[in-house]
C-alpha cells in the first residue's frame, strides 16, 4: 500500500454510464449558470445593497436555525428513539410532515398558527404587540420548521443504532439518564449529529416557500438570498445570476470545509 | 445478614426460565458456573438492575434491590453494583482516568477526589502510566484493569465479573487471573464471578454454584464438586486436570506425581497450579512424534461413556482426565487395562501462581 503501487479497476460500464449520467444531472445546471454570468459587471453586482443585504441575512437566519434545530431536535431525537410513549408514530410522522409538504403549505399553516390573527399569535401578540411572521425572526421560524426535521431523522436513527451496553454500563456506575446522555450517547453518536447539523445548515440556506409565505419579502429584513434571486429573476437577470453564484458558492464551500472534517467518519 | 441475598425468577418468552437461589458473605467469591445459554447473563442482567425480576428477590446489604412481591425496584444508578462486563465496554470517547472518574462524578463527588481516587486506583492496578491513553489503544489485559478499577472506582456494595477473562488469549489469562485473584481478595464485600470456564471456577472462587438449564444443579467448593458430580455435566467439568508442581523456566515437577511436563507459559516461576484441560489430550496407539516429555506411555485406567463424550481416566504416572469422542474410543481400542500414549501440547498446559490464589490470599 505505501509503495505508491494501485491495482487499477475497470468500473463495469453500466454503473459508470449511469452513473455519469447521475453526476451530469448536478453538474450541468452549474455551467449553464457559469455561461450567464456577466463576469466583467460581478464585483459590482454582488456588492450591491439588496445582495450584501441578503447575504448577511441568509448567513444569519440559516445559523440561527440550525442552532435552533440542534438545542430543539436533539432531544426531540431522544424521546422518538428511546421513549415509548403512547401516539409515537403520529408524532414521528408529524415531524417528518415538512419534509414532503411543500413549504407554501408549511409557510401558510405557520401563519395561521402564528399570525396576527393565529391561534397563539393573537394572544401573543395583544399581550406583548410582538408579531412573528415579517420579522426576521419570522425568517428563523420558517427555517427551522423546514430544516429540523433532516437532524431529527438523521439523529434519530444513530441513536437506534447505538449499542445500548454502554450506556447500560454507565448507569452501573451510578449514572442518572440525562448524565448517560450526556457524557456517553451524545459523544457516540457525535458524527451523525454534526451531519444532521450540516443538514439542516443547508436546507435552511435554500429555504423558500416557507419563508416568503411566512415572512414576507421585505429587503433588509426577510429578503434572504434565494427570495433576492427570484425578485432579481424578474427584473434584472445579471443581478439574478450574480447572487446565485454566491449561493453556489457560499454553499460549496461550506459543504467542501465539512465535508472531510464532520461527515468522513460518521453517516 | 451483609452480603448478597438473591432469588432470580426471570420468565423469557418461550421455554426459558431461570430459576436460581443463592447468597453470597462479604469476602466471598461465588462463582455461577455454566454452559453458553444457561442464564448467566439474565443473571447479571437482573442483579445489575437492567431487567426487573418476575419474581424471587434481591437484597443486597440489607437492602431490597428487587422485590415484585412488595413492588419494589431500585435502578442500576442507585444499585451500588460494581459489574466488570464481558468485553469491557470502556468508553472509547474518555481516556482512562475520565473512564475510572465517571462512577466517582457520577455519583457526585467532587472533580479533585474523583482525580485522586481514579489515579490511586490506578496505581494498585499498575496502570499509572496509562491514565492519558484511549481505550481503543490498550491491550486485552490492560483494559480488563481498566474496567476493574472503573467499577471499583463506585465503592460498590457487590462487584459482579460477567465473563472478565473470557476475552483474552491463554497466555494473558493466566496472569491476569492472578491480578483478579489479588483484587478481588482486597475488595470486602461479596463477589459474583460469572463463568463458562472452570477453570477460572476452581482458581478464583471460594464456592461455586453450577447453573444448567436456568437452575442450580450444585452448588459447593470446588472439592465437592470434583467428589460428587451432581450430573453429567458436572462431572464433565469436575474432570478439568488439576496438579501442583513447580515451574522452572517451562520444566514443571509434578509434587505428587514422578513425571515432568513441558510448559510454553514460562513467565511464571516457582510453585504453580498446573490445568490441562481435558480436550486437549490426544491419546495414540502407537508413539507419536513430538516433544519426549509431553508425550508418554500409559494405561487406560478407567472408561465411561457420557453422551457426546467418553471419559478415559489414565493410570500412572499421571492419572489426567481425558475426553474423546465414542468413535475415537472404539478406532483407538480403549478399554480398561489397554496400553496407549498420551500427548499435550506444551501450549496447551497453563500454570497460575499457587500463592497468589485467591483462596490462599483470603486466609
Amino acid at each position: 500500500m505505501t509503495t505508491g503501487r494501485k491495482i487499477r479497476q475497470r468500473a463495469p460500464w453500466p454503473l459508470l454510464l449511469l452513473g455519469s449520467v447521475g453526476a451530469a444531472v448536478f453538474v450541468l445546471p452549474l455551467i449553464g449558470l457559469a455561461t450567464r454570468t456577466p463576469w466583467s459587471r460581478l464585483g459590482e453586482l454582488v456588492t450591491s445593497d439588496v445582495v450584501v443585504d441578503a447575504l448577511k441575512l441568509s448567513l444569519l437566519t440559516s445559523v440561527l436555525a440550525a442552532a435552533i434545530s440542534l438545542v430543539l431536535g436533539v432531544p426531540l431525537a431522544w424521546l422518538l428513539a428511546r421513549v415509548d410513549f403512547p401516539g409515537r408514530p403520529i408524532v414521528r410522522a408529524i415531524v417528518t410532515l415538512p419534509m414532503v409538504l411543500p413549504p407554501v403549505v408549511g409557510g401558510a399553516a405557520l401563519l395561521f398558527a402564528l399570525g396576527r390573527r393565529g391561534v397563539i399569535g393573537e394572544p401573543i401578540n395583544d399581550a406583548t404587540g410582538f408579531l412573528l411572521p415579517f420579522s426576521v425572526w419570522g425568517v428563523v421560524v420558517a427555517n427551522v420548521f423546514v430544516a429540523m426535521p433532516f437532524l431529527v431523522v438523521t439523529v434519530e436513527g444513530a441513536l437506534r443504532n447505538v449499542d445500548g451496553r454502554h450506556e447500560a454500563a454507565a448507569a452501573t456506575l451510578g449514572a442518572s439518564r440525562l448524565t448517560v446522555f450526556r457524557r456517553i450517547t451524545l459523544p457516540m453518536i457525535g458524527p451523525s449529529v454534526r451531519a444532521g447539523l450540516v443538514l439542516a445548515w443547508a436546507r435552511a440556506l435554500g429555504e423558500f416557500g416557507a419563508t416568503v409565505t411566512f415572512a414576507g419579502n421585505l429587503q433588509g429584513r426577510t429578503q434572504t438570498l434565494p427570495l433576492a434571486v427570484f425578485v432579481a429573476l424578474e427584473q434584472d437577470r445579471d443581478t439574478a445570476v450574480a447572487i446565485s453564484l454566491v449561493l453556489v458558492a457560499v454553499s460549496l464551500t461550506v459543504l467542501l470545509l465539512l465535508r472531510d472534517r464532520w461527515w468522513s467518519n460518521g453517516s | 445478614m451483609m452480603g448478597l441475598d438473591a432469588h432470580l425468577v426471570v420468565q423469557r418468552s418461550g421455554d426459558f426460565r431461570l430459576d436460581v437461589a443463592f447468597s453470597i458473605a462479604p469476602g466471598e467469591t461465588l462463582a455461577l458456573l455454566g454452559p453458553n445459554g444457561a442464564g448467566k447473563s439474565t443473571a447479571v442482567e437482573v442483579l445489575a438492575g437492567l431487567t426487573p425480576l418476575d419474581h424471587g428477590h434481591v437484597v443486597l446489604g440489607g437492602r431490597v434491590l428487587d422485590a415484585p412481591a412488595d413492588d419494589v425496584f431500585i435502578a442500576a444508578e442507585q444499585r451500588r453494583i460494581g459489574v466488570v462486563f464481558q468485553d469491557y465496554l470502556l468508553f472509547d470517547h474518555l481516556s482512562v482516568l475520565d473512564n475510572v472518574m465517571f462512577g466517582p462524578l457520577a455519583l457526585g463527588q467532587r472533580k479533585a477526589q474523583a482525580d485522586a481516587l481514579a489515579n490511586d486506583l490506578l496505581e494498585r492496578l499498575d496502570m499509572q502510566g496509562l491514565s492519558d491513553r484511549m481505550p481503543p489503544q490498550l491491550s486485552g489485559g490492560q483494559a480488563q484493569r481498566v474496567a476493574l478499577a472503573r467499577a471499583l472506582a463506585t465503592q460498590p456494595d457487590l462487584l459482579l465479573l460477567d465473563e472478565a477473562l473470557s476475552a483474552l488469549d491463554v497466555t494473558t489469562r493466566g496472569t491476569l487471573r492472578r491480578v483478579l485473584a489479588q483484587h478481588l481478595s482486597d475488595f470486602e464485600g461479596p463477589r459474583l464471578l460469572i463463568t463458562h470456564d472452570p477453570t477460572d471456577a476452581f482458581l478464583l472462587a471460594d464456592r461455586i454454584a453450577i447453573v444448567e438449564d436456568g437452575t442450580l444443579s450444585q452448588v459447593g467448593s470446588a472439592e465437592d464438586i470434583r467428589r460428587r458430580p451432581a450430573t453429567p455435566y458436572v462431572a464433565a467439568l469436575a474432570g478439568t486436570n488439576l496438579l501442583v508442581g513447580t515451574n522452572r523456566a517451562g520444566l514443571l515437577t509434578l509434587d505428587d506425581h514422578v513425571h515432568d511436563l513441558q510448559t510454553a507459559d514460562t513467565s511464571i516461576g516457582g510453585a504453580v497450579l498446573i490445568t490441562i484441560h481435558p480436550t486437549a489430550i490426544a491419546l495414540h496407539r502407537e508413539q507419536p512424534s513430538g516433544s519426549p516429555r509431553n508425550t508418554w506411555q500409559t494405561r487406560v485406567a478407567s472408561v465411561e461413556p457420557l453422551g457426546d463424550t467418553t471419559r478415559i481416566t489414565l493410570g500412572d504416572p499421571l492419572p489426567l482426565g481425558v475426553d474423546i469422542t465414542p468413535g475415537a474410543t472404539t478406532a483407538l481400542d480403549l478399554h480398561e487395562g489397554a496400553a496407549v500414549w498420551a500427548s499435550v501440547k506444551a501450549t496447551e498446559i497453563t500454570v497460575t501462581p499457587a500463592a497468589a490464589n485467591a483462596k490462599s490470599g483470603r486466609n
